[in-house]
């Protein structure tokens, strides 16, 4: 549950990075490169350099499920870091709730006490634009991410859906040697960020016609993959391949559950997932949005605030681990909750944090 | 006499005065032009929403569909709205004939259907927020800037939102409550029965009510059109239960009959300043709601402290 309102969440933003100008093809995310401009045509960002440090604000919006909390408390764990906290004269989180209204007025008051950069996860892609355009005004800089929004007058920081989805089919393609039957585990139907994927997945096994894919649609939610892919696996065909948006945990468990073993699969990145891959020791490739990204933004609000030219739409680096990288306390958690997302570090960008780092912080 | 008549209203002038007072010794810059500003369009979209609700709660009904109504002009002013004046033009009377086309039809439910007005509301507040999403499946679309600044800029120190609030309290509302229409929905919503009886129309009353309940919604959708310039089909559902609340702390009485406009405008400002003021006093976010509802539950208990000393219920009846 917490994880579907996550998703659903996350799937306005994306959408709102789609209407950004229907931004080209993006960029191949650089390999060991942190900051990559989301296309070739994302403009480039340069303001007068100050000297810090700065008073930061992070106006978030619903607050209540895993991620959102982690998010929060990696924004402040990397505030506390000893080469960050110089920069930083002050750092406040806040959340609003889903309310668009509310958000106008928590950052209209983030402006009046004069903060130098706001850092956004909005409730609304296109309904906070007015109020972006007044903090522009008074020369704040604001940078939003994951549920990002549609007014280039903001920076925005984001995961791209439909290269996360294409590196889940090519390593499903690359484990079936192209051929066999492939179970395709979607989304919430009519969503963007399950469109954007299963675009980027189509695109791909088009190129492979002896690869057939099913498809069903798991919302997500590990108790519903979990029964739809039971009766998918309930109708004997033999799954050579799974490539899966998330409810994986429910994935693996329909496959244990039927007395099969599992086959290869490409999916998001709960904890869950990533414990069962450790111990059952199946092929898996494990990509998911991370709660890191408001310290991705953070770290991007100061290279602007400090004059370093950026560009206005950064395309994060996904952060990813497979069955050989799998590492206990670093990329997944035993001791942790199922539904804990795991990918809490980008290590390109020199982002590392550790379960009990940002479980310590208060939200 | 004219104090005696805004009486109901007191406890919510009080209550925002104190309000302000201790948002001023958190954050001295609200008192400047643009704090004010700030302060005026915050609130302003609650106040239409709350004399919308208040419209149809004087007829002893309440209005559930008010925050649908509200996404529903948003998503039509937004997604129609164009460049040109005459197209703005256009689509603000559309918007207001929307609403106008709504309430008619929340009106004809209740009066003729004979269905209870929370259930017929609760239907079309599903039914309106359909169209708002059907109008606008994604949130986007754009007003021009300068439909935007007329409704939510300022002049030095008054901003125009609140001159907007008082044409259309004063210029649309308050003669038609004045005249034997307004007359009619108080008595209604006293003692239908007696209404009936003395030769007023009942169910046309109720049906003008909820039309202009709708009107007012709209204005109130296309005021915060002007606030978010683009459209999102849920951005109202927040209206709907905080008007409700604005109407009863604002001193109207859910069973109809007595309210005036005053009270929940003033209200509507302190319900939507709150939230301003407990971010500036730094409450925790998880704790923000629990204030939020808590202080609302405080004010009105004190508001209504006497009540309890009261030794007969016919005095605080007849209050």
């Amino acid at each position: 549950m917490q994880r579907r309102q996550f998703i659903q969440s996350v799937a306005g933003g994306v959408a709102a990075t789609a209407f950004g100008g229907l931004m080209g093809r993006p960029a191949f995310a650089a390999e060991g490169k942190c900051i990559v401009p989301w296309a070739s045509d994302t403009k480039m960002i340069k303001r007068e350099a100050k000297s810090g440090p700065f008073n930061i604000a992070l106006s978030n919006s619903y607050i209540g499920n895993t991620w959102r909390t982690e998010m929060v408390q990696i924004a402040k764990a990397y505030t506390e870091r000893d080469e960050v906290k110089p920069l930083i004269k002050s750092f406040q989180a806040t959340s609003s709730g889903n309310e668009v209204s509310a958000q106008i007025a928590q950052m209209n008051q983030m402006i009046l006490s004069g903060v130098d950069a706001i850092i956004l996860n909005a409730a609304s892609p296109t309904g906070l634009n007015s109020v972006i355009d007044q903090a522009a005004d008074a020369g704040i800089l604001v940078v939003s991410f994951d549920n990002v929004v549609t007014t280039d007058k903001a920076v925005t920081v984001n995961e791209d859906q439909y290269e996360m989805g294409k590196q889940w089919a090519d390593f499903v393609v690359d484990k079936t040697g192209g051929k066999g039957n492939v179970l395709m585990v979607r989304g919430v139907a009519g969503t963007f960020v399950d469109q954007e994927r299963t675009r980027a997945a189509n695109d791909v096994f088009g190129k492979h016609p002896e690869i057939k894919t099913t498809e069903i649609y798991g919302n997500w939610d590990d108790g519903t993959a979990q029964k739809v892919t039971a009766n998918a696996l309930a109708s004997g065909t033999k799954f050579d391949g799974v490539w899966s948006q998330g409810g994986d945990t429910g994935v693996v468990r329909a496959f244990q559950q039927a007395g099969l073993d599992v086959p290869p699969i490409a999916g998001e990145a709960e904890n869950g997932f990533r414990k069962l891959a450790s111990e059952l020791k199946f092929p898996m490739l494990s990509i998911g949005q991370s709660p890191a990204l408001s310290a991705l933004s953070i770290m991007v609000a100061l290279d602007i605030l400090q004059g370093k030219e950026t560009p206005q739409s950064v395309s994060a680096p996904l952060p990813m681990a497979t069955t050989d990288t799998l590492k206990s306390g670093e990329n997944f958690f035993p001791e942790l909750p199922d539904s804990f997302f795991t990918p809490i570090s980008i290590p390109v960008c020199g982002l590392d944090f550790t379960a009990e780092q940002i479980l310590k912080q208060k939200v | 006499m004219i104090l005696r008549r805004y009486k109901t209203s007191l406890l919510a002038i009080v209550g925002l005065v104190l309000l302000l007072g201790y948002y001023w010794y958190q954050q001295p810059l609200i008192v400047s032009p643009f704090g004010f500003r700030l302060l005026a369009n915050q609130g302003t979209t609650l106040a239409l929403a709350a004399l919308a609700q208040l419209t149809v709660v004087l007829t002893g009904g309440v209005d559930l569909s008010v925050g649908a109504i509200v996404s529903l002009s948003n998503a039509i002013a937004a997604t129609y709205m164009g460049d040109s004046p005459w197209s703005v033009f256009g689509v603000v009377l559309l918007t207001l004939g929307a609403g106008a086309g709504a309430g008619l039809v929340n009106g004809l439910l209740v009066a003729y259907g004979r269905i209870q007005p929370i259930i017929v509301t609760l239907a079309t507040l599903y039914v309106y927020s359909g169209f708002a999403l059907l109008i606008r499946p994604q949130p986007g679309g754009s007003v021009p800037g300068y439909y935007a600044s007329t409704l939510t800029g300022a002049w030095g120190w008054l901003p125009y939102s609140l001159i907007v609030l008082l044409v259309i309290t004063l210029a649309f509302r308050m003669p038609i409550m004045r005249s034997r229409l307004g007359t009619a929905i108080y008595a209604v919503g006293d003692n239908p029965g007696g209404a009936h009886m003395s030769g007023i129309n009942v169910p046309r009353t109720l049906v003008s009510a909820y039309v202009i309940g709708g009107v007012l919604a709209a204005c109130a959708g296309l005021f915060l059109t002007a606030q978010t310039t683009s459209g999102d089909a849920t951005v109202g559902t927040s209206y709907t239960l905080n008007s409700v609340a604005a109407v009863v702390f604002g001193g109207a009485i859910l069973g109809g009959g007595r309210g005036v406009a005053l009270g929940p405008i003033v209200a509507a400002f302190f319900i939507s300043i709150i939230i301003s003021v407990l971010f500036a006093a730094g409450v925790s976010s998880f704790y923000q709601s629990v204030f939020q509802g808590a202080i609302l539950i405080l004010v009105l208990m004190f508001g209504n402290a006497w009540t309890l000393r009261a030794r007969n219920r016919l005095t605080v009846l007849r209050s």
